[in-house]
């Protein structure tokens, strides 16, 4: 008995199958079905029986999952700074799929990280622990092999630089992708058919997924702040022209004097020492530091302010409470 | 067997758990014919975006697809026969689709113990894991078995069909 058909000549393109999603029978099984018929014929018992039969088609489905707990902190620049993925076959054959970063996705992060690597998870530990024990992805070599019916999941290491001059709380995203090795499979449309493709020849389907799958792992910026701001300002406090009082007209001989204000937010600060070299075409003014306005030697001794090598230097030592301290030292024009 | 009940049709699902005994009672080719052909609905969508559904014959199906199950029957002897009873099991890796058994003059019953037992719906009792019974869900149907009610003249045909979804 033929099957029914109902035809229209204008039928166009591909047939769709419902997408599915969900692991299921293992690609390649038979399904038999036997009818059975009992009857009398004229008081007469009799029987019959037919028997059908379809084979499970491979369904490809593959999920990618990023699995650090929170955004992976760094510093602007960093190297080496591992994001971890999981990848689920979730189909129902064997599949094998090759593997790519962009880190140009997604466009709405605020940088992309660089230099990707990619890395197999090879003791199981799903952490990275270097290439010696997860060793590095080389397309088409080491492609991952995943049943859905077996091993069907593999943790994978995305390594990126990430670039200088990222401020503070920005957010850079890596994207992984996993995308099927069938041919035409991966992005095609969910329900798509490939003739003999599939695991022992059946017919291979795209899944909901189109046999492709991808994450973004993220990194955040999270600079050490720095404990100390220094703003520097100068002034001309006299002149040979009688000039005492500021803002004083610079000439040659005039007396410049450099504050230095130190801000400590941050404590406790073990060791702060703010240093200053003496600027071209000026004279240091022999001792005349001073610190919060107390006058320091130029000698190393005891007190914080000391000048060598044209250099001003001011040990503040363990700062332990947040203070502003202001530092002033003064030259002449030359 | 005049009497529908479960008792009468129990033993109808005997008789056709033992096909080897009985064959060796039926010497001609000439009888009721079985042929079973399992097809999918396929929609295409046409240039115009119409969607049309089309039945065709299921060769690969991806699990969670829905296939059909039609028996066709043919009296090519020339005699009446009676008392015919069709029955088709649940196939492995698939549940049974609720309410889609059909089949013309038949009267339709399931069984949920391997085709030992048939009952309507209602009358078919499992026990759960908390070890109460409770009327049995359609997936968990394993044979579904169709009564022809009338004779059957000589050359007369008919089918039957039921659904089933791919697990």
């Amino acid at each position: 008995m033929s099957p029914r058909c109902i035809l229209v000549l204008l039928c166009v393109a591909v047939a769709v199958y419902k997408p599915v999603f969900a692991v299921g029978t293992p690609a390649g099984t038979s399904i038999f079905n036997s009818a059975t018929v009992n009857f009398e014929l004229d008081g007469e018992p009799g029987t019959g029986s037919s028997t059908d039969q379809f084979s499970v088609a491979e369904i490809i489905d593959v999920a990618v999952i990023w699995q650090d707990a929170a955004d992976l902190e760094t510093a602007s620049p960093d190297t080496n700074r591992v994001l971890t993925f999981l990848i689920s076959n979730i189909g129902n054959g064997v599949e094998t799929f090759s593997l790519q970063v962009n880190n140009r996705a997604p466009d709405t992060d605020d940088f992309d990280p660089d230099t990707a690597r990619i890395f197999i998870d090879g003791n199981g530990n799903d952490l990275f622990d270097g290439a010696a024990a997860d060793p590095e992805y080389l397309p088409g070599t080491n492609d991952p092999l995943l049943d859905a019916n077996g091993q069907n999941q593999i943790t994978v290491f995305v390594m990126n630089s990430v670039p200088s001059g990222q401020a503070n709380g920005v957010i850079g995203g890596s994207q992984l992708l996993a995308l099927s090795t069938t041919t035409g499979a991966a992005g095609s449309a969910p329900g798509t058919g490939f003739a003999g493709l599939g695991d022992g020849g059946v017919e291979a389907v795209a899944g909901a997924t189109s046999a492709d799958g991808n994450a973004v792992g993220r990194y955040l910026i999270a600079l050490i702040a720095s404990p100390v701001t220094l703003t520097k300002t100068a002034s001309v406090i006299a002149n040979d022209r009688g000039c005492d009082t500021p803002p004083c007209t610079p000439r040659p001989g005039a007396t410049i004097r450099y504050t230095i204000e130190a801000d400590v937010t941050a404590v406790p600060v073990a060791a702060l020492v703010i240093t200053d070299p003496v600027p071209a075409n000026v004279t240091y003014v022999a001792n005349s530091i001073r610190v919060d306005a107390v006058p320091q030697t130029d000698a190393r001794d005891n007190d914080p302010g000391r000048f060598a090598a044209d250099t001003v230097n001011v040990n503040l030592g363990e700062v332990t409470s947040a203070a502003t301290y202001a530092i002033t030292f003064d030259v002449t024009i030359d | 067997m005049n009497n529908r009940n479960t008792a009468n049709i129990t033993r109808a699902a005997l008789c056709a758990l033992l096909p080897a005994l009985m064959i060796a009672t039926t010497a001609d080719a000439a009888n009721v014919k079985l042929t079973s052909v399992v097809e999918k609905e396929v929609v295409t969508t046409t240039a115009d975006g119409v969607d049309v559904t089309e039945i065709v014959p299921a060769a690969t199906v991806i699990p969670g697809e829905e296939v059909i199950y039609t028996t066709y029957y043919n009296n090519k002897s020339n005699q009446v026969a009676d008392k015919i009873v069709i029955t088709n099991p649940v196939p492995q890796n698939t549940r049974y689709k609720a309410n889609s058994a059909i089949g013309a003059d038949t009267e339709i019953t399931y069984s949920v113990d391997r085709g030992n037992t048939f009952a309507a719906p209602e009358a078919l009792m499992v026990t759960d894991k908390n070890g109460e019974q409770r009327v049995a869900w359609p997936s968990e149907y394993t044979h579904i078995l169709w009564a022809y009610e009338p004779v059957l003249p000589p050359g007369k045909k008919g089918n039957v069909q039921f659904r089933v979804v791919l697990r």
